[in-house]
């Protein structure tokens, strides 16, 4: 099976009597508050989907990641994992401390302070986003964030609520898991949406050159008008029963919070299902994008830089539905003019489904769009 | 910011082929061509890198699997 990113799988889950005296004394501690994304990059590094990484960069990575999207070891790293604190906290802390990650009035987990420092917001901006426009969800982001970064390795003491604790699989059980289905290869599949035949058609073609693969969807915040955690795993159920062979696919969930990144994005998407065990990734036109910010095939071309990544990307192509083919396909493939085409516009799907029409077959399963159409309310308000 | 560089020899001959080679690619300099070929040459040999967790770790996904019907 393909090495993590690094090398070795991190676990800093402390449990039984080590967890127990953590809880303990995160109670005696200078106590952090986590928004949500930070709470979720804690359980991340705890439970090693952001291999090697054991706690927040510190001020060495954070400007390698920023100017050579390389941790200072060398190994490919895209975007900066911090935490930021205020100069009130900031000025009561000091290296060598211990301090409590709370998250919900919980303790998630206990940093080791190793370093804190200042940073330049814009350089942030322009280096990761490449653009400091606030139009831009991940500049906002950046420019709400805290003046002063906290480094340190974490030790994970809590979990996080999370509903769909069947498809919450951590990196090590999904590797175990891929390893007792004798599964060699794997591709991994991110999504933040329901199927239709588009992902379906890339899923499977993939699936064609592999052993397995690997459904991935990411679970969290989402904006208004987004589909539900809860409805997208439905379909993706509805469709791994209907459509898929059992013992060819996996589906665990990804709780992560979207930075709109693009490309350097798309590096750390790939880094975080190699961790999960896959062997290829799957990135298409405009992958983790926003607005028009990013060329549409940026992310794919960035992978060219990372000839050490250790995964490897599969690029695929805009795909759509062709009268004359008979199925989809992508512009590569189809002779025949946009005439014959029906794209996948997410948009036109949501707005049929809000009217409560079943898109059609062409574009979707018809079992997939009934789950949803019958969903009370399959839209985050 | 990072480790600075450091100086490798190499045999001139392999510089020159290096740099005829160089051409056809983006690289506009030998160390930058050089740095990216020996960057793919270490994840090679990463790769064949095993035991990535120990066998508790195993054995505790192993039995959470079961648990949750992954695994008979």
């Amino acid at each position: 099976m393909l090495p993590p990113h690094g090398g070795r799988l991190i676990n800093r889950v402390l449990e039984g009597e080590k967890k127990k005296k953590a809880r303990t004394k995160a109670r005696e501690l200078l106590r952090i508050e986590l928004r949500d994304s930070l709470a979720q990059d804690v359980e991340n590094i705890g439970k090693g989907v952001f291999s090697p990484l054991e706690g927040f960069l510190s001020e060495e990575d954070f400007q390698n990641v920023l100017y050579k999207k390389r941790l200072a070891c060398d190994l490919p790293w895209t975007m900066p994992i911090v935490l930021d604190v205020n100069k009130d906290i900031a000025a009561q802390v000091k290296d060598g401390d211990d301090l409590a990650l709370f998250y919900e009035d919980e303790p998630l987990a206990i940093l080791h302070l190793e370093q804190k420092y200042r940073y330049n917001k814009g350089e942030f901006q322009k280096q990761v986003f490449g653009t400091i426009d606030r139009g831009h969800p991940g500049v906002r982001k950046v420019e709400e964030m805290d003046d002063v970064l906290l480094a340190g390795k974490i030790d994970l003491i809590g979990e996080l609520k999370n509903p769909f604790f069947k498809y919450n699989l951590s990196p090590i059980e999904t590797r175990t898991l891929f390893k007792e289905k004798g599964w060699r290869t794997i591709v991994g599949f991110q999504t933040r949406n329901v199927p239709h035949l588009g992902h379906e058609y890339v899923q499977k073609a993939a699936l064609t050159f592999v052993d397995g693969l690997f459904i991935n969807p990411v679970i969290g915040k989402k904006k208004a008008g987004d589909f539900k955690d809860e409805v997208i795993l439905k379909t993706y159920e509805e469709l791994m029963k209907s459509y898929y062979l059992q013992e060819r696919v996996v589906m665990s969930i990804l709780n992560f919070e979207m930075r709109y990144a693009g490309p350097r994005e798309a590096i750390l998407h790939a880094i975080m299902r190699k961790n999960f065990g896959c062997t290829h990734f799957i990135v298409g036109r405009d992958h983790a994008g926003v607005g028009n910010y990013y060329p549409p095939y940026a992310a794919q071309e960035i992978f060219d830089e990372f000839p050490d990544l250790g995964i490897t990307p599969l690029c695929f192509k805009s795909f759509f539905y062709c009268k004359k083919c008979g199925g989809v396909v992508n512009e590569k493939i189809c002779p025949h003019d946009e005439a014959n085409h029906i794209n996948f516009s997410g948009t036109k799907i949501r707005e049929l489904l809000i009217e409560g029409k079943t898109p059609p077959q062409e574009i979707m399963r018809r079992e997939i769009a009934e789950i949803i159409v019958n969903y009370k309310n399959p839209f985050v308000e | 910011m990072g480790k600075e560089f450091v100086n490798i020899s190499i045999p001139e001959e392999l510089f020159d082929r290096i740099k005829g080679a160089m051409g056809s690619t983006k690289f506009k300099s030998v160390d930058d061509f050089v740095a990216y070929l020996l960057r793919e040459a270490i994840s090679k040999l990463e790769a064949k890198q095993q035991d990535f967790f120990t066998k508790e770790e195993e054995k505790k996904a192993k039995e959470r699997l079961k648990g949750l019907g992954y695994l008979d």
